[in-house]
């Protein structure tokens, strides 16, 4: 497949780029582009064409990815063609040559011969990066052949990196002896859970073991346990019997030295401390008895002598009240002078108001003139309403006055105001005037412009030049058109170019010859420069001696002449012989000079025939100028001819060009001068209809007007009459409407006015009827009724106070005379001696007799209070001493005594049998303990049954046998617990189970991980295989076309590649230095020689695949940096020649290589292209 | 009218097989799942107030020797017991390997029947025959139901028999019977043990086996539990399964066809996961089968191991940590129409060696001599499991070296 043409039709930075790459067969193809200029995306551009674009991609930074495009013209190697477009998207992203038809990828994939992507950008792409990882690769590599080749077959630079990918990724997996790798550690893993199961595990039989031994356990530790409590009772019993001997002893005497107290009475504790306490009060209270009845009989003498007035304390309340009444009664009498006065003062007041408002009217009938309330309010309300009848029709009256007034005024208004004529037809007239525009203005203006044209027109004709005349004249002049003159102003141009140039090349050939001539005369001056010309008149010169001396020779004679010549012309001869040698001599100079001098002397002969060149060419150039010369003349006779008509002598062309275009200009003013004209006069004629209408107008209502008025003035004018009409119409209908409604007020005024003199008539009517009890007639106004009111008011204030007055002089009185009555009943009653006394001191007395009586009341009853303690407490004494003297005799029964002396003697008995008895009854509690539920008797009866001496060594031997029987149960018990334990954690746990899952845990991982491994192990080794039998394939042909490249390229540096064995018997490449002898290992190259190899595999490869399939283009990208220029020529010669037989495409950005290739590579083959700018 | 249970393979403390344990899978679920089925069996019993409870065959596992397992086994019967729930049990294959089965005193209430020949139980309160016969060795061979005896006259007849009935691929062939040899001793209700999956063999009598009561491996999916049955005053039976699981096994199919990158087939996965998910709230251990022509293969080939660590990180959060997935099993190939690879030079040369290898049994003997070394530090479980190629394994291998040209085709174009 052979690119033909790459459309870069949007893409990276290109906008419709074509390269042609059609050349050669097939053509080393250098596309050439500096930095910037988008060589990587017209290498990209070439891969996406063929392939597609990605979904991201890089070059879409112009053109948007809907618009991307990259287009491109391909050559099978049957001659098929295809062209198509590729376009972003997901599918159908093959178009053809229209971008619409989609296009089958099969049909590109046809050209491809089957070649993926992939396999296309390594095995056919090959940039600086990869040439350099290619390199090294093989150095580190060691050379090693089958990945040598592998790695240039596939293009796959890194190949060693996938294989030790595999070792590395494998060796983390697992390795035989090691712990590390995963597959390693999880097998650790899952024993290090194994020997865990097999300890969790609990077997069947250990279970049951530790079952039965714990039962055997709890048995025999119940048997102990029985004999352990039949040793602990026995040691109990003779312990307490032990215990008890001492008080067997004690019990037998006490119950002796109680036997004569059986009689004795046992008498409480505290019965000597009671009877004591007894005695002592009996004696005490039989004192008091005789105590109190001596106080009796004193204080009832004292009462006897003892008298008290009974009546007066009585009447005590009466005479208390009327010792409290004199103050009052008191008071009143010396008030009563005050009250009289005010009484007096207050009716004087009253008769004087009275006088004051009826004459002689006398003070007992003043009743008679006490009005109601009701009639006051009536009279004061009526008052009131008075003066609002009186506004109203006041108000009423002047609104009358002022209406009539106002309509007197409208009415004279009114008739000053004249009527309106009919101004529609004025109207009609202004409109259409003002209608038809400024048109005074307008025409006014064409004159000025007509004027401003003429003026033009004539200082345009003036400085028209070359011609004289009117401008209608100017108008109807027969110019030729612009385009003739621009013909011929081309034309004769040309001509005189033609002219100039063929001048210019005269001027320069003659400098030229001038230069030519000036080097021949440097080279001359520097040294004469021997010529052919000079050898041969040297030889001739020779070869004349040389007969002369033959003749000689031959004997022939001389001639003197002949030779005499020959000497002159030999410079520096005196004699034949001299001469001959020196024309000999002077013939080897010339030669030698000219075989010494050869530059020099081809120089000059080059200048000598330049010379001759130049000259010819000199006068072929003369005669061009002379033709040019006879050729302009025509023309310009021509140009001279096209203006007679017009009687007009041009100037050159340009001028008249310019000329005509004036002339033009005012040709069109003059057309221009006319069509105002006519203009100028239509609006003439307008105005003056205009203006007669208006006049006309004005003129019928009423408002004439002078005829020399201009259109406009006569506009303004009618619209000032039509204002000033309309104006006035519409004042006379505003006082018409004006007048009506003041009409209409005054007409509701009167209404009004007439109202309220009815009003007030019927307000009088009422107001005499009220006031009439006053003593007032009707014409009587409000302020005096009311004034009349209020005196009645204040005369009769007077006398109500006057009557208060009188009332309260009359009640002291009365209270008085009843006080005087009160007191004598009493005095009557109580104490007839004071009768003669006044009231008042009668009272006083009285009162005082009371208090003494109250005194002696008093002082009995204190004396009658302690009569009645001193009888009680001598009954109290009494009942005391009878109480006393029961408790006595109780305790006398008690201790069995007859007489309360013999008490003493039987409390010593009983303290004694007291005592006693406790004794006894320690005793016996002891033993009752010790018996510990054994009746004592029975006690006491086994205890004296028991040897006393036997009994402790008993206890001995019992305290040893308890003390293993407890020692034993204590082992018994830790073995229970232990059994129990381990029983305990046999309670059906999970633990195992745990374990077991977490082993199919480590199962499931290390299936997963064995997987992994077993592939990559087969993978790797397949590689391997892979590697070795593509070796063995292809090492023949591509090794020996490599060796070949490899020796071109390092310029014979090295002769040839051989292989060779390395200490692992392994197949190596190595490096054939020139000469044969000496080989080089790839770890003695350097990194420019190994980047050499490793492209010199490549190209083989390439070469290789070609011999039998379907030749895909080899691109380059600037791999080439690195070489030297020699072996970059090298280089490039080599892909010339592959060029031969695939397309080879190289992209560079160095432009010394562009050189190099042009230099290295013959034109037929390399075709350089450039991109950017 | 009364109730009963019908269960059978317990497989108590049996872990759940070769399950890849990674970060974040729900490890703590999946422990004791067998002993929890066995709690869900006693707390359906005692809460459905079942009259009796049958066992009919592997309670354990036969290499199974903890005794806590036992002990275990005898907590739970004795819940039963208290609850006033007879037990009983026929020994199967597993169990007779196992010793426990013979050391093990069974609690009140529970009774292993005899091993020696059939035996006959009448529970007279509730009308009821049961016949049964225990294995007396791991491998009986002989048809055990022949010996039955026939059904007696007014009782309702339960046979209990551990069998293979007339084979199930996957099982040993134990005890072998017939279904017509059944039909004819006239029972009630057969109740069967061994196979695993539930099937009901026959409707008149009821012949059932009701699979076991945990799935433990990608070969035992799907809801797992036992059979509770109903007779009414007529004798009329109506079983009902009810699920006991713990964990539940389950395998989805993604049919990735013509998806032409990862994210797009991601999304295939997930909706199948979500769906799986949403057929229960149990734990659910997952296997995913990847199918169809797509041109991802290649992408997704050779990118397992990151696909299958973003799909278990995916369903964790998808399921709240619910899902296990247990393996992501890849069927995909290349679409049909794919570019051709290429004919000549080295990859040429190595895609058609492969080709050439499949069929050399020389070669394979080498690839599998390769594999030895590790093959020989390999335990027996591994060496078993279908993922372990063993050296003298050609068809293992050639399915090996099939995985091949993926893995370095890729390799070879990436590593640039």
């Amino acid at each position: 497949m052979k690119i033909l043409q790459l459309d870069l039709i949007a893409f990276g930075p290109f906008s419709n780029i074509c390269l042609d790459l059609s050349e050669g067969r097939e053509g080393l193809h250098l596309i050439y582009g500096p930095n910037e200029a988008g060589k990587s995306s017209a290498l990209r551009a070439i891969r996406n064409l063929l392939y597609g674009i990605p979904e991201r991609t890089l070059d879409d930074f112009l053109h948007p990815y809907g618009k991307l495009r990259v287009g491109g013209i391909l050559r099978n190697s049957t001659g098929s063609i295809l062209g198509c477009i590729r376009r972003k998207g997901r599918s159908n992203t093959l178009r053809g040559p229209d971008d619409a038809a989609v296009l089958d990828e099969s049909v590109l994939r046809g050209f491809l011969g089957g070649v993926d992507e992939e396999d296309f950008s390594k095995r056919f792409g090959i940039n600086h990066e990869t040439l350099v990882r290619g390199g090294r690769e093989i150095v580190e590599g060691g050379g090693e052949l089958a990945s040598v080749l592998f790695a240039a077959g596939s293009g796959i630079a890194n190949f060693r990196a996938i294989q030790e990918g595999f070792k590395s990724e494998m060796d983390a997996l697992f390795k035989p002896n090691a712990s590390k790798p995963t597959i390693n550690e999880v097998l650790a893993r899952l024993k290090e859970e194994q020997k865990k199961l097999r300890q969790a595990q609990l077997p069947g039989n250990q279970w049951a073991e530790h079952d039965t031994a714990l039962r055997d356990a709890l048995e025999w530790k119940r048997q102990v346990q029985v004999q352990l409590e039949q040793k602990e009772q026995e040691r109990g019993r003779l312990g307490r019997i032990l215990k008890a001997l001492p008080a067997i002893g004690r019990r037998k005497p006490l119950l002796k030295e109680l036997e004569p107290y059986s009689d004795a009475v046992i008498l409480p504790h505290e019965f000597s401390e009671k009877r004591q306490e007894a005695l002592t009060a009996l004696l005490v209270e039989q004192h008091n008895q005789s105590q109190a009845t001596e106080n009796l009989v004193k204080t009832e003498k004292e009462l006897e002598g003892l008298g008290v007035p009974s009546p007066l304390l009585e009447h005590a309340g009466e005479i208390e009240r009327l010792h409290l009444e004199l103050g009052s009664i008191s008071k009143a009498a010396a008030d009563r002078p005050g009250l009289v006065l005010q009484k007096d003062l207050h009716l004087d007041e009253a008769r004087q108001i009275l006088g004051d408002l009826r004459q002689g009217f006398p003070l007992e009938e003043v009743e008679k003139l006490r009005l109601e309330t009701a009639t006051q309010v009536l009279i004061r309300k009526l008052g009131e309403t008075r003066e609002k009848f009186v506004t109203r029709l006041e108000s009423a009256h002047e609104k009358i006055e002022e209406l009539s007034r106002s309509i007197g005024e409208l009415e004279g208004q009114f008739l000053e105001r004249e009527e309106q004529p009919d101004l529609s037809w004025l109207k009609l007239a202004i409109e259409e005037a003002k209608r038809q525009g400024k048109i005074e203005e307008e025409l006014s203006c064409t004159r000025v412009e007509i004027l401003k044209l003429a003026k033009d027109a004539s200082a345009g004709i003036k400085t028209l030049g070359l011609w004289t005349g009117t401008i209608e004249e100017l108008e109807n002049l027969p110019v030729p058109d612009l385009e003739t003159i621009n013909d011929f102003d081309s034309s004769i141009r040309d001509a005189e170019a033609e002219v100039k140039k063929q001048e210019s090349e005269i001027e320069r050939l003659r400098d030229e010859l001038l230069e030519i001539w000036r080097e021949i005369e440097k080279l001359r001056m520097e040294q004469d420069v021997p010529t052919e010309n000079d050898l041969m008149l040297a030889r001739q010169r020779r070869d004349k001696g040389w007969k002369i001396i033959r003749r000689l020779i031959d004997g022939g004679g001389r001639s003197q002449t002949y030779e005499d010549e020959f000497i002159r012309d030999v410079p520096g001869a005196e004699d034949l012989p001299g001469a001959f040698e020196r024309s000999i001599q002077a013939a080897d100079e010339t030669v030698d000079r000219l075989r010494r001098e050869v530059g020099r002397v081809e120089h000059y002969a080059r200048l000598i025939s330049d010379r001759e060149i130049r000259e010819a060419n000199v006068n072929r150039v003369q005669a061009n100028r002379e033709r040019a010369e006879s050729g302009l003349a025509i023309a310009n006779e021509e140009w001279t001819r096209l203006w007679a008509a017009s009687a007009i002598r041009p100037d050159s062309p340009g001028q008249m060009r310019r000329w005509a275009d004036r002339h033009r200009k005012l040709s069109e003013t003059s057309a221009k001068i006319r069509d105002l004209e006519l203009k100028a006069n239509s609006k003439v004629a307008a105005i003056k209809t205009l203006r007669e209408d208006l006049l006309a107008r004005l003129a019928e209502v009423g408002r004439g007007c002078d005829e020399g008025e201009s259109l406009s003035r006569l506009i303004t004018r009618g619209e000032q009459v039509f204002n000033e009409f309309e104006k006035t119409g519409a004042e006379r209908h505003q006082l018409e409407r004006d007048l009506a409604k003041k009409c209409q007020e005054l007409r509701a005024a009167e209404v009004q006015e007439e109202k309220a003199k009815c009003d007030l008539n019927e307000w009088q009517d009422k107001w005499e009827e009220a006031i009439q009890p006053l003593g007032l007639g009707r014409e009587s106004i409000p302020d005096q009724a009311n004034a009349i009111l209020t005196q009645l008011q204040g005369l009769f204030v007077k006398l109500g106070l006057a009557k208060e007055f009188r009332t309260r002089i009359e009640q002291v009185d009365a209270d008085a005379a009843e006080f005087e009555k009160k007191v004598r009943e009493i005095l009557k009653a109580l104490a007839p001696d004071l009768a003669e006394l006044p009231a008042e001191q009668a009272v006083l007395t009285l009162s005082r007799k009371l208090d003494q009586a109250k005194t002696a009341k008093t002082l009995r009853e204190s004396l009658e209070e302690r009569l009645r303690d001193e009888d009680k407490k001598k009954e109290d004494a009494a009942q005391e001493i009878a109480r006393l003297t029961v408790i006595l005799k109780v305790m006398c029964e008690e201790a069995r005594c007859s007489r309360f002396d013999e008490l003493q003697e039987a409390e010593k008995r009983s303290d004694a049998k007291r005592e006693l008895k406790r004794q006894l009854e320690e005793v016996e509690q002891r033993l009752f303990d010790l018996a510990s539920g054994m009746a004592v008797e029975d006690f006491i009866v086994a205890a004296e049954l028991e040897n006393p001496d036997s009994i402790k060594p008993r206890l001995h031997l019992l305290e040893e046998e308890i003390a293993a029987l407890t020692e034993k149960k204590s082992e018994l018990d830790q073995a229970i617990g232990e059994e129990r334990n381990e029983l305990s954690r046999m309670d059906g746990r999970a633990e195992a189970a745990e374990i077991a899952q977490d082993i199919q845990m480590c199962l499931g991982e290390l299936g997963g991980l064995v997987r992994s491994y077993s592939r990559l192990k087969i993978a790797s080794m397949i590689l391997s295989e892979a590697m070795e039998s593509y070796r063995e394939k292809n090492q023949g042909p591509v090794l020996r076309r490599a060796s070949e490249f490899f020796s071109t390229m390092t310029l014979g540096s090295f002769e040839a590649l051989q292989v060779d064995t390395d200490e692992k018997e392994n197949s190596v490449i190595e490096g054939l230095r020139a000469g044969g002898k000496e080989l080089v290992k790839v770890d003695g190259l350097s990194d420019g020689t190994a980047d050499q190899l490793y492209l010199s595999l490549r190209l083989a490869s390439v070469e290789h695949y070609l011999d039998s399939n379907e030749p895909l283009p080899f691109i380059a990208d600037d791999i080439l940096v690195r070489f030297d220029n020699e072996r970059a020529a090298a280089t490039l010669k080599i892909m010339a020649t592959l060029s031969e037989r695939t397309q080879v495409i190289f992209f560079t950005h160095h432009v010394h290589l562009v050189e190099t290739a042009k230099s290295a590579v013959g034109q037929d083959r390399l075709f350089i292209h450039k991109i950017g700018t | 009218m009364f109730k009963f249970i019908h269960s059978a393979d317990i497989h108590l403390d049996s872990p759940m097989h070769m399950l890849a344990r990674y970060e974040g899978a729900p490890v703590g679920e999946v422990r004791g799942a067998t002993r929890g089925a066995l709690e869900n069996l006693v707390d359906l019993a005692m809460g459905e107030k079942a009259d009796f409870l049958l066992i009919c065959g592997d309670l354990y596992d036969g290499d199974w020797r903890d005794y806590n397992t036992g002990l275990f086994f005898i907590s739970q019967m004795a819940k039963l017991h208290e609850a006033g729930i007879p037990v009983f049990i026929i020994a199967g294959n597993h169990d007779a390997a196992n010793r426990m089965t013979k050391t093990l005193r069974l609690p009140e209430g529970v009774q292993l029947l005899r091993a020696s020949e059939p035996v006959t139980l009448a529970l007279d309160h509730v009308g009821v025959a049961i016949h049964g016969q225990s294995f007396t060795s791991q491998a009986v061979y002989s048809d055990l139901s022949e010996k039955y005896p026939d059904a007696l006259p007014g009782l309702y007849n339960i046979g209990m028999l551990h069998t293979c009935a007339n084979g199930r691929p996957g099982h040993d062939r134990y005890a072998p019977c017939k279904i017509q040899g059944l039909r004819l001793k006239e029972y009630d209700y057969w109740a069967l043990g061994h196979i695993h999956k539930r099937e009901i063999l026959s409707e008149d009598p009821l012949i059932i086996f009701p699979g076991n009561l945990q799935g433990r491996h990608i070969g035992e999916r799907g809801s797992k539990g036992c059979m509770l049955v109903t007779v009414d005053e007529k004798g009329f039976s109506s079983p009902e399964f009810r699920p006991l699981d713990i964990v539940r096994w389950e395998q989805c199919e993604v049919d990735v066809s013509g998806m032409s990158s990862d994210s797009a087939f991601f999304d295939g996965v997930l909706d199948e996961l979500t769906r799986i998910c949403g057929t229960t709230d149990l734990p659910l251990i997952v296997r995913l089968y990847l199918i169809g022509e797509c041109p991802a293969h290649e992408q997704i080939s050779s990118d397992m191991e990151r696909i299958v660590n973003e799909i278990r990180s995916e369903s964790i959060t998808l399921s709240g940590g619910r899902i296990w997935i247990e393996k992501i099993i890849l069927e995909t190939a290349p679409p049909a129409n794919a570019a051709t690879l290429a004919t000549t030079g080295p990859v040429a040369e190595l895609l058609g060696l492969i080709g050439e290898l499949t069929s050399d049994p020389e070669y394979l003997q080498r690839a599998g001599d390769s594999l030895c070394e590790l093959w020989s530090k390999l335990p027996k479980e591994v060496r078993d499991c279908e993922e372990a190629i063993s050296p003298d394994d050609p068809n293992g291998l050639n399915k090996l070296i099939g995985e091949v040209p993926t893995l370095l085709l890729r390799r070879l174009k990436n590593l640039q």
